[in-house]
């Protein structure tokens, strides 16, 4: 499926002084208005693929590609305020950590609203408003406490909820949320897959899924590409994952504790160098 | 007399005229040796009962007891160090919770040289045992955090917990920021040395699965309280007497792999 954003050879390389390292190396894909899980371990390069499609690759890191279309757009060519005027509208990134991404000097309730007060150019009550119904529709209970609180305040589960209300508001059409729900526990992490399934559904968003978690993929995704060393090593429907061939998707598969398993050691991943090849 | 022994447990945070009730009243005891599990969403309280068990959350009301030792105050002081000698704590956030200018000789050998133990080599022999205990090699001591994986660091955290020989262990999340290859490696780790060493895990997380396949016995937290306690058999059989828990487990179930 494609659509909304084509991938072709995306590379993405940082030169340090020993040397050449290539994060990501050629990958290929398409994004229609679906739900596209990316898996893989910390390092496979599933983060700078979507740092990499918002242009939020520092220097000396480089990106390149045979083709990067947002929409029609070429997002490599085009002018840096353009791209910011994507950036937070159309497009829309949810980081790992609220610790790092929230401003830590600013209460909840300014940094929702803020965006909405200038460009949406609310009022003060409008826009409150709206981001008392973004928090509700995140599962958290008191908004107005929240609204009140700074982020070290809050638990970690409820900042990620913060920062997922924020990256909602402005309602984008393409959103790359990583490790969205890692830090969140399985009830509140069900609420928020909801919303944004519905925003799939309903709204037409175009969902890039970055996550280690393989069997939530499995059950929230259409399509999965799964990452080793910068590269895509299989690319299936979500719903077969369990039927993976590829013996990195198999071994990752097999890493995990399940309810009611044996109490013997987990296996473990034994890495094949061939992978990265 | 039960080895970690909560009574009445409660936290309060107050600020700006708010006042969160963090934990809400509990009761808990946990033998010794018995690894025990706190399951429930963020916010729940589970990871504040343990802070508040070593001295990091105010105890607004109750009792929390390990080993008899109530909390400690501040790091100085006989008590503190007791209760050090006793009690450690890993946390989630490996990156978070290692000094990042101290190279992993030195966030080693910092317990020993705090609590006087040993002379220069016997401190050396000790730093190096403990980094083999928990799978690194000897190249690692002079690594600064930036230099490790979030599971080497997880490691050391664990090293750095068990350099002063304590019996309890109280575990934050130890794997949630981990990948699920080096989760695993990073539990066979924990599971290894309780059998070796005897020890008492107390451990929170979110994931049911981690909890199952770690402790003998868990508490499901919801708002501040605990709703139900259960032992490893009444979960795989599914004997859950909350809708709260039943709904915590399903969830999780939809977690577990495929085919499996």
């Amino acid at each position: 499926m494609s659509g909304l954003l084509a991938v072709e050879d995306l590379r993405v390389a940082f030169d340090t002084p020993a040397g050449r390292v290539e994060a990501v190396r050629g990958i290929s894909f398409g994004l229609g208005r679906e739900r596209l899980g990316i898996v893989g371990e910390s390092g496979s390069g599933k983060t700078m693929t979507g740092r990499a499609i918002l242009r939020l690759v520092e220097p000396p890191g480089r990106v390149t590609a045979r083709r990067l279309d947002f929409d029609g757009q070429d997002l490599l060519r085009l002018p840096e305020r353009q791209m910011r005027a994507l950036r937070g509208r159309r497009l829309a990134m949810v980081m790992q950590d609220p610790k790092y991404s929230l401003n830590p000097v600013m209460t909840v309730g300014r940094q929702l609203t803020e965006g909405l007060r200038r460009r949406e150019r609310l009022s003060r009550g409008e826009a409150t408003a709206r981001a008392v119904a973004m928090l509700e529709a995140v599962q958290i209970r008191d908004p107005e406490r929240v609204l009140r609180a700074y982020p070290h305040e809050l638990s970690g589960g409820m900042g990620q909820r913060v920062m997922i209300a924020m990256m909602l508001i402005p309602e984008p059409d393409l959103l790359i949320a990583d490790e969205l729900t890692s830090a969140l526990d399985v009830t509140v992490e069900a609420e928020v897959l909801g919303i944004l399934d519905a925003l799939v559904r309903e709204r037409g968003l175009g969902l890039i899924f970055i996550s280690h978690d393989l069997p939530l993929v499995a059950r929230f995704c259409d399509r999965v590409l799964v990452m080793y060393a910068g590269r895509i090593v299989e690319e299936l429907a979500a719903a077969e994952l369990g039927r993976a061939s590829h013996p990195y998707t198999r071994g990752l598969l097999g890493c995990l504790p399940s309810v009611g398993g044996p109490r013997r050691p987990l296996p473990t991943l034994r890495r094949d160098p061939a992978w990265a090849e | 007399m039960a080895l970690i022994e909560i009574e009445g447990l409660e936290v309060v945070f107050a600020s700006h005229g708010d006042r969160v009730r963090a934990v809400d009243g509990i009761d808990l005891a946990v033998e010794a040796r018995e690894s025990f599990g706190l399951v429930g969403e963020s916010g729940s309280g589970k990871s504040t009962v343990l802070r508040a068990l070593c001295g990091l959350a105010p105890v607004t009301a109750g009792q929390a007891r390990i080993a008899g030792l109530p909390p400690p105050r501040g790091h100085g002081g006989g008590r503190a160090r007791a209760f050090a000698r006793r009690v450690q704590m890993v946390f989630q956030d490996p990156f978070g919770s290692l000094h990042p200018r101290h190279s992993v000789d030195r966030v080693l050998s910092e317990p020993l040289l705090i609590h006087r133990l040993g002379d220069r080599r016997e401190r050396d022999r000790r730093v190096e045992a403990a980094l083999a205990d928990v799978g690194l090699d000897a190249s690692y001591r002079f690594r600064y955090p930036h230099q490790l994986s979030g599971g080497q660091r997880q490691r050391v955290a664990v090293a750095r917990a068990l350099m002063l020989e304590p019996s309890v262990l109280l575990l934050d999340e130890p794997t949630s920021a981990l990948d699920a290859s080096v989760q695993a490696e990073v539990l066979n780790l924990l599971s290894r040395l309780r059998e070796e060493r005897g020890l008492t895990f107390l451990m929170v997380s979110h994931d049911v699965a981690v909890i199952d396949h770690m402790c003998d016995r868990l508490a499901v937290m919801q708002g501040g309280r605990i709703v139900e306690v259960l032992d490893r058999a009444a979960l795989a059989g599914g004997d859950l007497r909350e809708a709260y828990s039943r709904t915590l487990l399903e969830s999780s179930r939809a977690h577990a792999p495929a085919g499996t």
